[in-house]
């Protein structure tokens, strides 16, 4: 260092340590103070002693009920694979967006043209009657395409990943269970729009929304567990490709996504009750629209509905995996 | 290994295999006809085509102890891969039963999970995962993985253009370097240029010397000898030899000497 003497270098230097501010005796050096102050924040973390009470946030309290699920003997959310599940869906995202300019965009274009198309089609051509329409098909379409765009990919989930599913040991629920959220993070990315058509629109959103996770959550089972059945069946029934896509295809005619459900005759409205997802858009239509609270009818619908499927995804699993990688 | 701990064979075997036979069942691809399936469902009968089986292991057993180095010999098709995937637990037994102690990395595959878009670093957490490690293990081996796998910067390359032996490097490189007590090779030292194998094969002995237990699989007799202090001999679904390496290596070119 070079001859930095600045003035009263000499003097802060001779201070005796145990100076005290001649202006508040009761207090320490603000010099002094500053230092130890530094010492505190510059001081490496303390690492927690091995078993020592952490505080545990909702989230950590959560995971560790959800890892305690396991029905079977089947990890049911992944929780074992949570890493794996993390980086599987990271990879997914990055390697959708990357090398591509508009990057996300494309991901929410689909959705938006095809809401411009219906749009088009049922409010002008057909000259549908019904306020805030064009959130009501936006509110459809994305929560619809969540749903279809999961089971449709997780279909060939098992199949698609014959090359690791042979060679490491993995769960194989983990590869339906990474493409799921995989969409429905998409699908929360796409959330600011929905909202903000909302807001702009001026529709009757209001404290209902914060119902909104119990659906969406629903309809993430139910895509998942029909990815777990789909998947597993998909290894022994090649056809299923071309029968699920007609399938998907009427499933979404049959359910109110771009048209409201009292526009079915009543004597019909059962049907609503066979389809799963019917239930779970007709709220989110509801809280994005009008603002109304959920039905006694979707709350349990829904419930029903996500736990039925996830049994069915249980015991297929539970069947059919024992023999399944060999036969990939 | 070294057999200077007399209490080796006392311990407790990582991995115990028992009667263990693995039968596997095979459909002709022959078509059957959508009114055979349909009239076969309706008497309950729910499989489709003919039916063929076939014995890929026969009623193996052995045990293998820690530290052990251990090389498993066999022609094409003598149920190595098979033998390895039971302890991978990747196929379940057909008949016997499989103990395994403690964690196993099954190396069958290098870079398992990689993805060509995703650069080299991306892929090593990626595979890291893939293989059953968590953040914190992978971040502790990340400077070493980094350190022999011999990229540089051209870690932040996307893989896909990689050479062959580049990924085989950074493949290696995180195989080894994130392992379990008990490691399962499957001919994946037959790969990469001729510095690199000698540098792979040094690699798994400084881990067996560390104390991990070794299972290695290979075609190459002059390999076991070397390398092995054990060697399984597979033929024919069957097991013919289990004993020291140099013999093992010997009875595996007798038997394959005509052929």
């Amino acid at each position: 260092m070079r001859d930095a003497r600045a003035p009263g270098g000499r003097a802060s230097r001779d201070r005796p340590t145990h100076y005290q501010n001649p202006l508040s005796p009761c207090c320490p050096d603000p010099t002094a103070l500053t230092q130890k102050a530094m010492a505190i924040t510059t001081a490496p973390a303390q690492p927690l002693p091995e078993g020592s009470p952490r505080p545990l946030s909702l989230a950590d309290r959560l995971f560790t009920l959800l890892s305690r699920v396991k029905p079977f003997g089947i990890d049911v959310f992944c929780t074992s694979k949570k890493y794996l599940i993390y980086n599987m869906v990271g990879r997914n995202l990055k390697v959708k967006y990357r090398r591509s300019i508009l990057g996300l965009f494309w991901t929410l274009a689909h959705p938006l043209s095809m809401t411009a198309i219906y749009y088009f089609v049922f409010k002008v051509v057909l000259k549908v009657q019904m306020p805030h329409y064009l959130v009501f098909m936006l509110s459809g379409i994305l929560t619809w395409g969540f749903f279809a765009s999961s089971v449709s990919e997780g279909l060939e989930s098992l199949v698609g990943n014959i090359g690791l599913l042979t060679k490491i040991p993995i769960p194989i629920q983990v590869f339906p269970f990474a493409g799921t959220l995989t969409n429905l993070s998409t699908w929360v990315f796409s959330l600011p729009i929905l909202l903000g058509a909302a807001v702009i629109s001026g529709t009757g959103m209001g404290w209902s929304i914060v119902s909104l996770p119990y659906f969406i959550v629903a309809l993430f089972v139910m895509a998942y567990s029909l990815s777990v059945t789909l998947g597993i069946a998909f290894v022994y029934f090649r056809d299923l490709r071309h029968i699920l896509n007609l399938i998907l295809q009427a499933w979404f005619y049959a359910t109110p996504v771009i048209y409201n459900a009292d526009m079915i005759p009543p004597k019909y409205h059962w049907i609503l009750f066979l389809n799963p997802v019917a239930k779970p858009i007709t709220a989110v239509h509801g809280l994005f629209v009008d603002g109304r609270w959920p039905t006694d009818g979707e709350w349990i619908m829904t419930g029903v509905w996500a736990f039925a499927l996830l049994l069915v995804a249980l015991f297929t699993h539970k069947k059919f995996s024992g023999g399944l990688i060999e036969n990939l | 290994m070294k057999t200077s701990e007399p209490s080796l064979n006392q311990r407790q075997p990582v991995i115990s295999v028992r009667n263990v036979s693995k039968r596997f069942r095979f459909w002709d691809d022959r078509p059957t006809s959508f009114k055979t399936v349909l009239v076969n469902a309706l008497r309950g009968n729910f499989e489709f085509g003919s039916k063929r089986e076939f014995d890929a292991l026969k009623d193996i057993s052995f045990d293998i102890y820690p530290g052990e180095f251990v090389g498993i010999m066999g022609r094409n098709g003598a149920g190595k891969s098979t033998l390895m995937k039971l302890l991978a637990g990747i196929y379940q037994p057909s008949s016997g039963e499989i103990q395994v102690n403690g964690q196993i990395a099954p190396l069958i595959e290098l870079g398992a999970g990689f993805h060509p878009e995703l650069s080299g670093y991306e892929n090593i957490f990626l595979n890291a995962a893939v293989l059953g490690f968590g953040r914190a293990a992978t971040e502790e081996a990340l400077p070493q993985i980094l350190e022999f796998a011999e990229l540089g910067e051209k870690i932040h390359m996307p893989i896909k253009n990689y050479s062959s032996g580049m990924l085989v490097r950074l493949g290696f490189s995180v195989a080894t370097h994130l392992t379990a007590p008990v490691i399962l090779i499957d001919e994946i030292l037959a790969v990469g240029d001729l510095a690199f194998q000698q540098k792979c094969i040094a690699k798994v002995h400084e881990l067996n010397k560390a104390g991990k237990t070794i299972v290695l699989i290979t075609h190459s007799p002059d390999d076991v000898a070397r390398h092995c202090g054990r060697c399984i001999v597979l033929n024919q679904a069957q097991k013919v030899f289990d004993d020291r390496a140099s013999e093992g290596a010997e009875v595996y070119r007798r038997l394959f000497a005509s052929v």
